[in-house]
């Protein structure tokens, strides 16, 4: 597979962007950083559909659920926020504003309910090795998930069939818990410095994460055995996610590269160099349950305030 | 006027020292409000009276005074602290009277200013030891925080241990700056701390309690008497004329110690690489980390054509130390505030790669570090651009010291002049 940028929208936020997702089945991209606003494009024209904003505090995690009607932003008053984004609005407020105390919220994920009558959940980490699951429709806190050891949480996932929900942060090791059980499933340490990232396969059978040690793994998401280490960047890797189909890797770096790596071969497939800053967060297009996606494009997202997009071209 | 335990004194922290800036103390001090912590009809903040003053009115404050008797507050509160305040006006007394008198000597121009101080201080002791001024009318009146009462539940003696404690301290304090005063010396605040040791637990904590007796009183914590040690240094084409006289110059090569009137290490490494020779229409001074209010108080006399810059080093602890320089503090005590521009070392990742910062070089956060962060962000949540300086670097959770730049002598000076 070969990627080109396809198109690049400038000047897109007044500060740096650290997050981006795309909303699935619709070709929309949400993205968000340090200047407090959730801003909607379409991806085609590059234009924005929807802004949101409430409060005056840098954004620290952004999620849309699977099925594309809501948006979940945690931000640095410790407030998560639900947001409905059903419908394209330039004005609206959270429908869900959840209190979560101090850093309790960095990263928040929705979790997929796994059936008809489970409540829909949403997981956030904390500083303390903690992850807090609070209901999606009262907000109040169900249940904690304890990695008994008190570190600070970088980064959270939850598997898109709703069974698993992965953290790590300082310190390089990886905590996975099996959200029925409540339990800790494996932990595993592979990473020497801080782990930035991590992300499930769409099968929720294997796990990406990305660290300061310029490295990102590859694991199995059941048991935590290894697979695979692919090294290339320069610096800190930022933010690492999987193709849909599991065959690629896209990676985005301190060293302003977004790389694009043959899981398969283990090597580095493709480099982009279309940013002059830090790339933070790197996303695949992703397909809902009614309307799928074939060619899935790619949005990276840095300091320089820009989104690139890049357009898969067929081999 | 009632009996002493029936007047307690109330006010919000900031508006306190706001309607004290034109109010004298009189004789008749204090009164007021007693508020309970479920009643929002109270508006805290106008509640010093006086019987020249016009800042509260009286009627209001009669009213108050019978509602909160009426309701049989008062009278739970004098059962319950009658004790406690007798036992520690008693121990207020014996520390006043019976502490040593010798300290070092300085000598000391008496002005008109300080002489009113004088009597100030000694109409506060001559309440305390007479029992007119309570305790903890006097803690209040001091500090400026609140005694809230629980309605309807007992008063919790056990907040008040506490706080008696922080009132003997600011008795002893207070009598050490009446003799100090009426003597004409100056002590220094380790002195001032070593006298008693067991009683003031620490310098900070004697530095603490002169700030809030000068806030309260209106003055410098330099006129109480008690002075701190000299912690700035400064070197460049400036010299100082003290009120005697006698000029200090700075122009020397390592400079000197500020008059009384970061980084040591970043200081003295500038100018060993020449920042002298490179840079001669700069001033180069220090603080030594937080900045003391002398080093303040002296930069904010320098004359206003003179741009200030601050460095610090690219962690929540080089943001604070720039909030104190531009605007004291987030403790609230906010005094000689500067028009200081943050030039301090700014990692964005351009940065870094151009003068050859290893990023790996830099540290983690802390807890602290983190705490520290999110307040000043909290701080700063009406000046946008601050507030994401900050947020821009909590989120990458790594710290930089600014000896990641002094270490390359070459480059340093290299730095500095893109950074000014």
């Amino acid at each position: 597979m070969r990627t080109h940028c396809s198109a690049a929208i400038d000047g897109a936020h007044e500060d740096d962007i650290w997050h981006t997702c795309w909303v699935p089945g619709k070709h929309q991209l949400a993205s968000a950083g340090s200047d407090e606003v959730v801003k909607i494009w379409n991806a085609q024209t590059g234009e924005i559909e929807g802004t949101l904003k409430d409060g005056e505090y840098a954004i620290t995690s952004l999620d849309i659920d699977a099925q594309g009607k809501q948006a979940l932003t945690s931000s640095m008053d410790h407030k998560l926020r639900v947001w409905d984004i059903s419908s394209t609005t330039t004005n609206s407020k959270p429908t869900l504003t959840i209190d979560a105390g101090a850093i309790n919220g960095w990263k928040s994920r929705f979790l997929r309910s796994t059936g008809e009558d489970v409540e829909p959940l949403i997981a956030s980490s904390t500083d303390r090795g903690v992850i807090k699951l609070w209901s999606a429709r009262t907000g109040k806190q169900m249940r904690e998930l304890n990695t008994s050891r008190p570190k600070f949480l970088y980064a959270l996932a939850t598997s898109p069939d709703g069974t698993k929900i992965a953290c790590a942060g300082v310190g390089g090791h990886v905590y996975l818990f099996d959200v029925e059980s409540g339990m800790m499933s494996c932990t595993f340490s592979g990473h020497s410095d801080n782990v930035r990232s991590v992300s499930f396969s769409a099968d929720s059978k294997l796990l990406v994460t990305a660290s300061d040690d310029k490295q990102i793994q590859l694991h199995d998401a059941r048991y935590g055995n290894p697979a695979a280490t692919f090294l290339g960047h320069y610096g800190w890797v930022l933010s690492a996610e999987m193709h849909p189909s599991g065959m690629y890797i896209a990676s985005g770096s301190v060293d302003t590269k977004v790389k694009i790596w043959d899981v398969a071969q283990r090597s580095c497939a493709e480099t982009h160099s279309q940013h002059s800053q830090a790339v933070w967060s790197v996303s695949w297009q992703r397909s809902s349950a009614d309307v799928a996606v074939t060619r899935p494009m790619l949005a990276s997202a840095g300091e320089d305030c820009s989104i690139n997009l890049y357009d898969p071209l067929l081999a | 006027m009632e009996s002493p335990l029936s007047t307690l004194l109330l006010f919000s922290n900031s508006s306190c020292h706001n309607s004290l800036q034109s109010t004298e103390l009189s004789d008749n001090a204090t009164s007021l409000m007693l508020t309970d912590s479920q009643s929002e009809g109270y508006n805290v903040s106008d509640t010093f009276t006086n019987r020249s003053s016009q800042s509260c009115s009286d009627d209001k404050c009669t009213s108050i005074r019978e509602q909160a008797s009426s309701t049989g507050l008062l009278d739970q509160y004098n059962a319950a602290h009658s004790q406690h305040e007798e036992n520690y006006i008693y121990k207020c007394n014996q520390i006043m009277y019976n502490s040593p008198k010798t300290y070092q000597e300085i000598p000391k121009i008496k002005t008109f200013s300080e002489f009113r101080l004088t009597l100030k201080l000694h109409a506060l002791l001559e309440k305390v030891a007479n029992g007119r001024l309570t305790p903890s009318a006097l803690y209040c009146l001091v500090t400026g925080k609140k005694l809230v009462l629980e309605r309807n539940q007992q008063v919790h003696q056990k907040g008040f241990g506490g706080r008696m404690l922080l009132l003997v301290q600011l008795c002893c304090v207070l009598e050490i700056a009446h003799e100090l005063l009426i003597s004409g010396q100056v002590a220094y605040q380790r002195d001032v701390y070593y006298r008693h040791k067991v009683l003031l637990k620490s310098v900070e904590n004697v530095r603490y309690l002169c700030g809030q007796l000068a806030l309260f009183l209106t003055v410098r914590p330099s006129q109480l008497g008690i002075i701190s040690c000299p912690k700035g240094l400064m070197a460049g084409q400036i010299s100082f004329e003290l009120n005697d006289g006698s000029v200090i110059d700075f122009s020397t090569s390592s400079g000197q110690t500020l008059p009384h009137a970061d980084f040591v290490t970043a200081y003295f490494a500038l100018l060993e690489s020449g920042f002298r020779l490179r840079f001669p229409w700069a001033i180069l001074a220090t603080g030594k980390g937080y900045p003391d209010i002398n080093t303040r108080r002296l930069i904010s006399m320098l004359p206003s054509m003179l741009e200030i810059v601050v460095l610090v080093d690219y962690d929540p602890d080089g943001a604070h130390i720039y909030q104190v320089y531009a605007e004291g503090g987030l403790a609230g005590m906010h005094q000689y505030q500067l028009n200081a521009r943050w030039a301090g070392l700014d990692c964005s990742m351009a940065r870094i790669g151009r003068w050859g910062l290893d990023a790996n070089r830099m540290i983690e956060f802390t807890f602290h570090d983190w705490r520290l962060g999110l307040r000043l962000i909290n701080h700063w949540a009406q000046r946008p651009t601050l507030r994401r300086r900050i947020a821009r670097m909590v989120y990458r959770g790594k710290k930089a010291e600014l000896e990641i730049v002094t270490r390359f002598r070459e480059m340093l000076l290299d730095y500095v002049d893109s950074v000014l």
